[in-house]
């Protein structure tokens, strides 16, 4: 569906994307993290089409961009938030988008009124808030109905109530059986609305995953102190959880803190402490990319 | 195509860069031509050559043709919407293709709105002064090669502008070039000057005779087949900032 294929992108002496591979499969609400200047915005743009990759390639439905034929049909994009000329209104952007890809004009007023941007539709971009730029921006991306999304940070200036609405649609434009890639710096943006995430760094590929795995995989787990530590820890591995010793503690990996202390209770074994080290995306997004970090 | 000249014939009735530029040029068409008829001679009104020298003023509109032509592609780059456009066409020189096409239209369409006010005004002055407007058969010629002119700056200014991409840059680059370097050079060589490409689209809008006309559409259209195809070749080679 979306195929990054050993990718690079030089800038001048600046590598900004390396070697970075990685694949998109259909109907997913993929989200592309990293931190600010890991090289999303790059690597989005050149699988657009708008810059020309250094080496490598990236292609949407099987085709680079520039071969798809009535790419605004089949693929959407919100790329940086101010394409729009301050002096022109945001339907007559839209009018513009839609009479160049032979869209009707019935479709302007449709995604505008999906975006609920309908009541400012006819005032001048230049005195848009961040968020109703936002907003128009995802409404040209969905002029087409297109089957892909690649959307680069379309959360950025969105209020609270903003990026609710952003997740909800998202997971709707997912439940369509679209095809949506995000990209985003914030994590806690995206741990509700993405089912898989790819993660890279300083332009390289770091891993990619369910949200689940990659939360699991970070999980700190469980730590536990009991005087039946040993007969725990049997009980435990017997669960199927990974089990450690760690300074006269046990670390857990694959199981929940509720279970261990369910397990403790069940066969009488007193805990001293049990204690769930929390992970979210965030955590486990830190410990991935810094772990990336150059030596 | 035709989608794509439709979607720029929509921008340019979307801002009002184009109505701007029609006002400015209307008021100073309309107050160079009130001026000349209030400072000529009441016998020098009535004479034929008189009056076509004072058509010559709505060669200005060649002027904006070029200005239009450099604002209606500098404008998306410095506006960015250079990325949704190029997004939904990604056949960079087909955008290309149509913004010339709606500049060329839009330059005619100035300097037939030029001639047209030159004209009422002359109308009503000279009536009211008991003289007549003679358009002599000259006059349709002139005004056409006008037109011409109008176009083939248009179509420059589209060239220029998707060269340089930066919209100070190409307006003032373009002004320096053709009232300074070209007038440099003319003067120092009328020979080498005529082959210039502002002098050459001159001798179309200015009243020159026929073989330097002939000579200059051809050199015009020399610089815009140039220029335009190295336009194409710099935009689609560029990534989009």
């Amino acid at each position: 569906m979306i195929e990054v294929d050993g990718l690079s992108k030089r800038y001048g002496r600046t590598t900004a994307v390396d070697g970075l591979s990685f694949r998109v499969e259909p109907g997913t609400v993929t989200g592309f993290l990293g931190p600010n200047g890991a090289g999303k915005t790059t690597t989005l743009r050149v699988l657009l089409g708008l810059a020309r990759p250094s080496a490598g390639s990236a292609t949407i439905l099987g085709r680079r961009y520039r071969e798809l034929d009535e790419p605004a049909r089949r693929v959407g994009a919100v790329l940086e938030t101010s394409s729009f000329h301050p002096g022109r209104s945001g339907r007559n952007h839209l009018r513009v988008l839609a009479t160049a890809s032979g869209l009707p004009v019935t479709r302007v007023d449709e995604v505008l009124e999906l975006v609920e941007l309908t009541g400012a539709a006819r005032r001048r971009t230049g005195g848009y808030s961040l968020g109703m730029r936002q907003r128009l921006a995802l409404a040209a991306a969905l002029l087409g109905d297109p089957e892909v999304l690649v959307l680069d940070e379309p959360a950025n200036g969105l209020d609270p109530q903003g990026i609710r609405w952003l997740r909800d649609l998202l997971r709707g434009l997912g439940s369509e059986g679209r095809t949506v890639l995000v990209s985003s710096h914030v994590l806690a943006e995206m741990q509700q609305t993405v089912d898989a995430v790819v993660i890279i760094h300083q332009g390289r590929f770091v891993t990619q995953s369910s949200v689940a795995e990659v939360e699991a995989r970070a999980a700190g787990g469980v730590r536990v102190r009991s005087p039946g530590a040993e007969r725990l820890r049997v009980l435990l591995v017997a669960e199927g959880a990974q089990v450690s010793e760690l300074d006269g503690r046990l670390q857990v990996a694959g199981a929940t803190a509720e279970r261990v202390g369910e397990l403790a209770a069940a066969h009488g074994i007193v805990l001293h402490e049990l204690h769930a080290e929390s992970a979210t995306l965030e955590e486990a997004f830190l410990q991935l990319t810094s772990a990336e970090a150059p030596s | 195509m035709t989608r794509l000249l439709a979607a720029e014939l929509l921008k340019l009735r979307t801002t009002r860069t184009a109505l701007g530029l029609l006002i400015a040029l209307l008021g100073l068409v309309a107050l160079i031509v009130i001026g000349s008829l209030a400072t000529a001679d009441r016998l020098e009104l009535d004479l034929e050559q008189w009056q076509d020298d004072l058509f010559s003023v709505a060669s200005l509109a060649s002027l904006f043709a070029l200005l239009f032509g450099i604002l209606a592609i500098t404008g998306e780059f410095r506006h960015r919407t250079a990325t949704p456009t190029f997004l939904v066409t990604p056949e960079r020189e087909r955008v290309l293709v149509a913004k010339t096409l709606a500049s060329v239209l839009t330059g005619v369409a100035l300097g037939v709105v030029a001639l047209a006010l030159t004209a009422v005004v002359a109308l009503v002055w000279l009536s009211s002064r008991g003289a007549s407007l003679h358009l002599g058969g000259d006059f349709f010629a002139d005004a056409l090669w006008l037109l011409l002119g109008c176009a083939l700056y248009a179509a420059l200014g589209v060239a220029v502008g998707a060269i340089v991409q930066s919209q100070v840059g190409a307006i003032v680059g373009t002004l320096v070039w053709l009232l300074v370097v070209e007038s440099l050079v003319a003067a120092l060589s009328e020979r080498v000057g005529r082959y210039l490409p502002g002098q050459a689209i001159d001798a179309l809008t200015f009243q020159g005779g026929d073989v330097s006309r002939t000579r200059g559409l051809v050199v015009g259209l020399v610089y815009v087949a140039l220029l335009g195809a190295a336009g194409i070749v710099l935009t689609r080679r560029r990534d989009v900032a």
